[in-house]
């Protein structure tokens, strides 16, 4: 793969009214970079991403971490409780490589108070991108009122939220609201989980009037709760088994369980999380009979590459 | 009852657990290539559980010894994190030494493998891939069969994977595809031609079958000629007793370019499956015909790198190279130009080029269109549109078209539209190997040479070698650095030129 020769990032704020005018600026800029070489856009999506101020940090984190696998046009909205006016700031990162200049990232940041959120779609509209799909975000719990989540959504190919964001309850309220379906990051951190579980099946023959019971064990992190409360609600469908969830103190922070004990007829399936190593280690018994545990990689650390994994499925 | 937990979760192209044989285990690809792919694998999680490894070989080492040997290689070579996963799975690696020749080898090895499918849950599967030179492959596919160790059952599979060269012309090809015939069924053969694994590659199959716009343009009536070019920069780097035996023509033609070309030509296959892709594949080189030795001289150039200076240093010459006799008159240059014998492809001329120090590593596959039939615009020069598959460096796919200059004239300039792997997919793509053993151990031969594909290649070199031979010729020299002899610039048409990547 060919690499960068050099990376620049440059940023404008344009008034809130000009802002097509300031697409087009940043493109000019970018051409300025190298007069006479060919600037081409490198471009998969648009990404509509909403967080508060507070989350702010942690979202910039996992857009450059997606960055590597989506360039993309980002809609970047913070919403802000102090904010007066919407303001707005445009900015692009461009790779300088051997041959041309590609623009990889257009970010356009809006930082509006919660009041305003009926005026953002109006602002991002005209500028997203033709011909490619659009992603919504939602990186921050759920507000009080569920239209401002609606009317971005509507613009979207493609909701994505992170439930171990949301608050007690939220999520329960959005599976209330038909319109919005959207994929949880929190469900793709199971993955990992439930591929194991899977494996180890392969190994038994599952019997439908056998009971099972599974035991879960979390931490008292809201991530881990959630997702253990997601895993229960799933075994519960795909295996009718009975499922309890066992607080556990953590010796490190996670938003995943930390250990499934499942039982089922001869075998016996205990999964944990390493804590100290991104893997997951699944050991089986039948009977008397130890087989080798195995051990696969858990769900990536960082929001950045679940929501890569998101936007690929 | 099924796996109530499987549906979305185990990929129909999971690999059942087994047990791959490495003989020659103590030898460089093993440990560059072999075991560093195995633990990339592993670090994506599609190393199957119980996952095993002997290596076979003629030293002695404990197994101890041999996992510290290839955690070195891992060290060095392995994408990612892969330590990590050694960690994990070195307790599967193990060590049997023993000669190739040696028939209580391969009963202690049957034994050992007994054994590591009880502890490790094998079930009886296995890979046997013959890291080794050519010359030991006949004693080891006979002690395969003859141990037994190569039959497989209704719950077991045996497989075989043998490396290139797949022998050195076309009565040696076929010898060697006999003496794999003796032992396993075509069906369990797997021929790597580790071009196949690049993404690249798998990637004219994409963008040809995946895409409505490309396959009504992909034909003579649009088509000028097709260049296929792959290119090194370094010489002969210490492989010189080896690379005398074969020559450019061999070491690269027969097997990697003419892979690519049938990708490029091929007919859409009617599914995806090993031998409906394989069948259209061999079809493109059944049409080829063999090359009578006067059309030698005109449709295949080769050529010899001589002493020159390559960025700014003086680089010797191939016959100045160690183990290179001075009076080699082996090719480490080869262009040819061959046709296609079908209704899609009659009278489009296929180039293909590849030579050792060139002026830059580089693979690709260009697509000349047909210029307009009728030119409006008179003061501008209109080249023909290219579309460019990249296959290494710079991995991607470029459009070359024309594009109105802005001004009051209607000046015509040319403009790329350029898709790049690298910035679209990010970094920290798999090895080709990683693919290529993946399949292996799935069960899916798709990007493994067929017997008659690797014999339809020889067929076509071969004529081309007698065809030299006869005319007695020394290969062509040209400069180390540049892009080969100028002589094979007439191979193109009027007014067409090679490339220069």
């Amino acid at each position: 793969m060919e690499e960068a020769l050099a990376v620049t990032t440059f940023e404008i704020a344009p008034d809130i009214t000009s802002l097509e005018q300031g697409v087009a600026d940043l493109w000019k800029h970018a051409r300025e970079q190298r007069p006479g070489e060919t600037l081409t856009r490198a471009l998969t999506l648009n990404l509509i991403a909403v967080t508060d101020r507070k989350r702010q940090p942690d979202l910039r984190a996992a857009i450059d971490r997606l960055l590597l696998r989506h360039p993309c046009r980002l809609f970047l909205v913070i919403i802000d409780s102090q904010q007066q006016d919407i303001t707005a700031k445009l900015s692009a990162e461009i790779q300088e490589l051997r041959n041309c200049i590609q623009m990889v990232l257009e970010r356009l940041t809006l930082t509006a108070k919660p009041s305003d959120f009926q005026k953002l779609p109006g602002l991002i509209r005209p500028l997203l991108v033709n011909d490619i799909p659009v992603h919504l975000f939602w990186a921050m719990p759920l507000p009080a009122d569920l239209s401002h989540v609606a009317a971005l959504s509507q613009m979207a190919d493609r909701m994505i939220m992170d439930s171990t964001l949301f608050a007690e309850g939220d999520w329960h309220r959005l599976q209330l609201a038909e319109s919005l379906a959207p994929t949880d990051l929190a469900w793709l951190r199971l993955e990992p989980w439930r591929r194991a579980l899977a494996e180890a099946f392969e190994q038994f023959e599952w019997q439908p009037e056998t009971p099972t019971r599974v035991t879960i064990q979390h931490s008292n992190e809201q991530g881990s709760r959630a997702t253990a409360h997601k895993l229960r609600a799933w075994l519960r469908s795909k295996l009718g088994a009975e499922v309890s969830l066992v607080r556990i103190k953590e010796r490190c922070p996670t938003n995943e369980p930390l250990g499934i004990q499942l039982q089922h007829g001869p075998a016996d399936l205990r999964v944990r999380h390493l804590c100290d190593e991104p893997r997951l280690e699944a050991q089986l018994s039948l009977d008397d009979r130890c087989l080798l545990p195995f051990r696969i990689p858990a769900a990536a650390d960082n929001r950045g590459d679940l929501l890569a994994a998101a936007i690929d499925r | 009852m099924p796996n109530p937990l499987a549906e979305e979760l185990l990929s129909s192209r999971r690999a059942e657990p087994c047990t791959l044989v490495i003989f020659g285990a103590t030898g460089d690809l093993t440990r560059r290539k072999l075991v560093p792919s195995l633990m990339g694998l592993a670090q994506d999680g599609l190393l199957p559980p119980g996952f095993s490894a002997v290596g076979f070989a003629r030293r002695k080492k404990t197994d101890a010894e041999f996992r510290a040997d290839l955690d070195n290689g891992i060290q060095k070579h392995a994408r990612g994190e892969g330590t990590a996963p050694f960690q994990e799975h070195q307790d599967g690696f193990f060590y049997h030494q023993s000669t190739f020749g040696d028939a209580d080898g391969y009963k202690s090895l049957k034994e050992r493998l007994h054994q590591i499918d009880v502890q490790r849950g094998t079930k009886g599967n296995r890979i046997f891939y013959l890291a080794t030179p050519p010359s030991a492959y006949s004693g080891i596919l006979e002690l395969l069969k003859s141990s037994g160790l190569s039959a497989e059952t209704d719950s077991s599979f045996a497989r075989v994977i043998v490396e290139k060269p797949f022998g050195r012309d076309l009565l040696t090809a076929r010898a060697l595809n006999d003496q794999v015939a003796a032992a396993f069924d075509e069906q369990q053969v797997y021929r790597i031609d580790h071009y196949l694994g690049k993404e690249t590659v798998q990637n004219i199959l994409a963008m040809r079958f995946a895409n409505g716009i490309f396959e009504p343009l992909w034909n003579a009536k649009y088509v000028d000629h097709v260049q296929i070019t792959v290119a090194e920069s370094l010489g002969v780097e210490g492989r010189g007793a080896y690379f005398e035996e074969a020559g450019i023509i061999r070491d690269m033609i027969q097997n990697h370019l003419l892979q690519v070309l049938t990708l490029v030509a091929m007919e859409p296959p009617i599914s995806l499956a090993a031998d409906a892709v394989r069948d259209e594949k061999v079809k493109v080189l059944k049409a080829i015909d063999s090359f009578a030795p006067d059309r030698v001289e005109t449709s295949a150039v080769r050529g010899q790198y001589i002493r020159d200076f390559v960025g700014g240093q003086e680089v010797p010459g191939y016959t100045d190279e160690p183990s290179v006799a001075g009076h080699s008159t082996t090719e480490t240059f080869c262009a040819v130009r061959l046709c296609v014998s079908n209704w899609r492809w009659a009278d489009t001329p296929f180039l293909l080029r590849s030579g050792k120090r060139l002026p830059r590593r580089v693979t690709e596959v260009a697509i000349h269109f047909k210029r307009p039939p009728h030119h409006l615009f008179e003061g501008s020069t209109l080249d023909p549109n290219i579309l460019l598959l990249r296959i290494q460096p710079d991995e991607g796919i470029s459009l070359r078209f024309g594009s109105k200059l802005p001004g009051p004239d209607i000046k015509i300039r040319d403009v790329r539209m350029d898709f790049r792997y690298g910035t679209q997919f990010g970094d920290d793509t798999a090895d080709a190997y990683e693919r290529l053993l993946l399949d292996a151990m799935v069960g899916d031969s798709t990007l493994f040479a067929r017997r008659d594909e690797v014999e339809e290649a020889w067929r076509i070199v071969d004529s081309i070698v007698a065809g030299w031979q006869q005319a007695g010729n020394r290969p062509l020299p040209y400069g180390a650095g540049t892009w080969g002899p100028a002589q094979a610039d007439r191979l193109l048409d009027p007014g067409r030129k090679w490339r220069k990547p």
